[in-house]
């Protein structure tokens, strides 16, 4: 793998696992994400490159674009490679808090109903945005 | 050419008991498999779910695999549900025994152990309705459950599904305890059960073969819900554990490596036609007793080979498979709990007619150790927020697998095109439109339990990988058909102990009865009946 090809998987891990989790990735985590990408042998068209460079260039798109993807093209290959890392990150202690289920208050249910009302609307940005890449 | 005497082609379900009845008599049995074992089996600590979630650094090599090759994507296939650890079930599946189907996906293993080693352990006896229709003799078939049952160990409870689940079982140790979840379904089930009954539904603990006393060497059920990643304790019963044990007796003997293709009766012996998995070489070996265990569709192969006109068609049965996710409003936002069961809690039979054998089946489990990525997956959400939101849910959350019964129609059959099994499945509309509506009723009745049912997916036909009726059982001796003893007709000593015999297929999982039909053909063997 050249030094750009490997540079961009790196950036690549970085931007997804900070989107999937909110805070910085473990080393571990990323090196973990590009050993898979590379053993996977993804086959990307021209399309969805143009989405993963669009991501790479604007990183806080990244949460827009894959709630594009998932209603316009939810075996995309950007959701792909997102999924790849969302299971990466489940499978490491570091993130356990992330995905076992917590304890949380009775009041926790609004911040449940906004965050269901953020993703619809994500949605309707999305597919807009992704039309338009 | 080296000649055997009793030879049982198959390490799987049917395979091991039928291979246990015919040592235990002193017969000289030789095991013919490519038992299939995995490259790198990761060590597991022997600890619970939510400790290795929080502590074990190298998780991800059970939980995903290495590289994450575990990790599927596109739509729900064949095997969605087998983790990295049992993977190698499916292993040189589509190298030894490819399928050829648009309609029909079903899972075969080559593996050690076969199907089993995947298997869900759920026991329900077939009732003597179910018995007959499949072809069975009921009192022959109640005895063998009882030897299979203290074979391998059986956990149930005689409860208000007792009828359904347990029929006249008597040797059974007490099931493992229930998660909150399902105790809350069970105590809603419990309050209102005469109004379930006015609408012919019945609920109770499914049999599982899981043993919750230590018994024969093994440890009783951890409670760790790391039941679809480890045998740690061999708790869980699987074909291997009785097949280890018989490996110790001097008059039982395993080959693996060895595809068994075909065979060739003649006067005195049966010729077998094996290929060597390792070298490509075919071999032929000799034996005076042959026992198909290859399952419904491996031993329709052997059997379409050996002794059939090209593309001969065989009847296929298998019950049709949806599931469900539900959800528990209660335990939203409730902490994960430690010591869940993995493997199916709770089973509600449909019989509105009464008539037993007809009966559909939901079977429930809780959602925690499959881990929460395999959910977000098919949530319509962008992935961060589809984790937080089922993070919150996932506690509150119940799986129901539902199973209708199936009978051989013009529509379902097998046949073989070179090495190719040609497979076509199709339900009528009056089937489709009972299963749906039985499941609309299903639904409903989890509802009044507390279940509220978000998600209903197909994973197609195949996916329940109960398969059977290739080789019915028949009065009239007809080629590919079975004697009632299990003997394949215009053969002499060729025997088929696994579901290739059943002609009818209830909802409930076949395998305890095939267990017990498999002990029912050793001893006929033994007793050279015809």
């Amino acid at each position: 793998m050249s030094k750009n090809a490997a540079d961009n998987l790196n950036l690549q891990a970085n931007i997804f696992g900070h989107y999937l989790v909110r805070e910085p990735i473990a080393e571990s985590i990323r090196l973990s994400y590009v050993q898979a990408i590379n053993s996977k042998l993804f086959k990307i068209d021209r399309r969805q490159q143009k989405f993963l460079d669009f991501v790479q260039k604007h990183p806080r798109s990244i949460g827009l674009v894959d709630a594009g993807l998932a209603l316009y093209k939810p075996h995309s290959e950007v959701r792909r490679r997102l999924y790849l890392m969302l299971s990466i990150l489940e499978a490491s202690p570091e993130y356990h808090e992330k995905f076992l289920p917590q304890a949380r208050k009775p009041f926790y249910v609004f911040f449940i109903a906004y965050s269901g009302l953020r993703a619809i609307f994500k949605a309707m940005l999305g597919v807009a945005l992704v039309r338009l890449i | 050419m080296e000649t055997f005497d009793y030879v049982v082609v198959g390490s799987g379900c049917a395979g091991a008991m039928a291979a246990q009845t015919l040592v235990e008599q002193g017969a000289k049995v030789t095991m013919f498999d490519v038992g299939i074992t995995p490259e790198t089996n990761p060590q597991i600590p022997n600890k619970d779910f939510i400790t290795l979630r929080k502590t074990d650094k190298s998780q991800y090599r059970y939980f995903i695999g290495d590289k994450a090759s575990g990790v599927g994507w596109g739509d729900v296939g064949k095997g969605e549900q087998i983790t990295p650890p049992r993977k190698y079930i499916m292993d040189s599946v589509d190298k030894f025994i490819p399928v050829n189907s648009s309609s029909f996906s079903p899972l075969e293993s080559l593996g050690y152990g076969g199907l089993g080693i995947g298997w869900g352990l759920q026991c329900w006896t077939y009732s003597e309705a179910d018995l007959l229709q499949a072809g069975l003799n009921p009192d022959d078939t109640k005895r063998a459950y009882e030897v299979v049952s203290k074979r391998v160990g059986i956990s149930a409870t005689k409860d208000d599904a007792a009828q359904y689940t347990l029929g006249n079982l008597t040797t059974y140790q007490k099931s493992p305890r229930l998660d909150r979840n399902h105790r809350q379904i069970m105590n809603k089930y419990n309050t209102h059960k005469r109004k379930f009954h006015k609408k012919g539904l019945r609920m109770g603990r499914t049999p599982l073969a899981l043993i919750t006393e230590d018994f024969n060497g093994r440890k009783k059920y951890a409670y760790h819900d790391m039941d679809y990643y480890s045998d740690n304790g061999r708790s869980a019963w699987r074909p291997w554990v009785t097949i280890d044990e018989l490996k110790k007796q001097p008059n039982f003997d395993y080959i693996n490596s060895c595809l068994v293709l075909s065979f060739n009766e003649k006067k005195a012996y049966v010729e077998i036609h094996c290929l060597n998995t390792k070298t490509g070489a075919k071999v032929t070996f000799r034996c005076r007793k042959l026992v198909l265990a290859a399952s419904a569709l491996g031993s329709a192969r052997i059997a379409a080979r050996s002794l059939a006109d090209a593309n001969v068609r065989l009847p296929l049965l298998c019950n049709p498979y949806n599931y469900m996710v539900g959800l528990q409003p209660k335990f939203f936002g409730k902490p994960a709990e430690p010591g869940k069961l993995g493997f199916g809690q709770l089973s509600l039979f449909l019989d509105e007619d009464h008539k037993d054998s007809q009966a559909s089946v939901a079977s429930t489990y809780s959602y925690q150790s499959l881990m929460l990525f395999r959910l977000i997956r098919h949530t319509p959400f962008n992935f961060h927020d589809a984790r937080i939101l089922l993070q919150y849910l996932s506690s509150g959350m119940v799986i129901m697998g539902v199973h209708h019964p199936d009978e051989a129609s013009r529509s379902k059959y097998i046949s073989l095109d070179e090495d190719k099994l040609n497979i076509t499945y199709n339900l009528s509309d009056a089937e489709k439109q009972l299963h749906k509506s039985r499941e609309r009723k299903l639904v409903k009745a989890m509802r009044e339990l507390g279940v509220y049912t978000i998600k209903k997916t197909n994973p197609g036909y195949g996916a329940s990988v109960h398969y059977a009726g290739t080789l019915p059982f028949s009065n009239q001796i007809k080629p590919l058909t079975l004697s009632a003893k299990g003997r394949l007709h215009g053969t002499k000593n060729v025997y088929v102990a696994d579901s290739s015999g059943f002609k009818f297929l209830p909802a409930k999982g076949l395998t305890f009865t095939l267990m017990a039909n498999a002990h029912l053909v050793a001893e006929s063997v033994l007793n050279n009946e015809q």
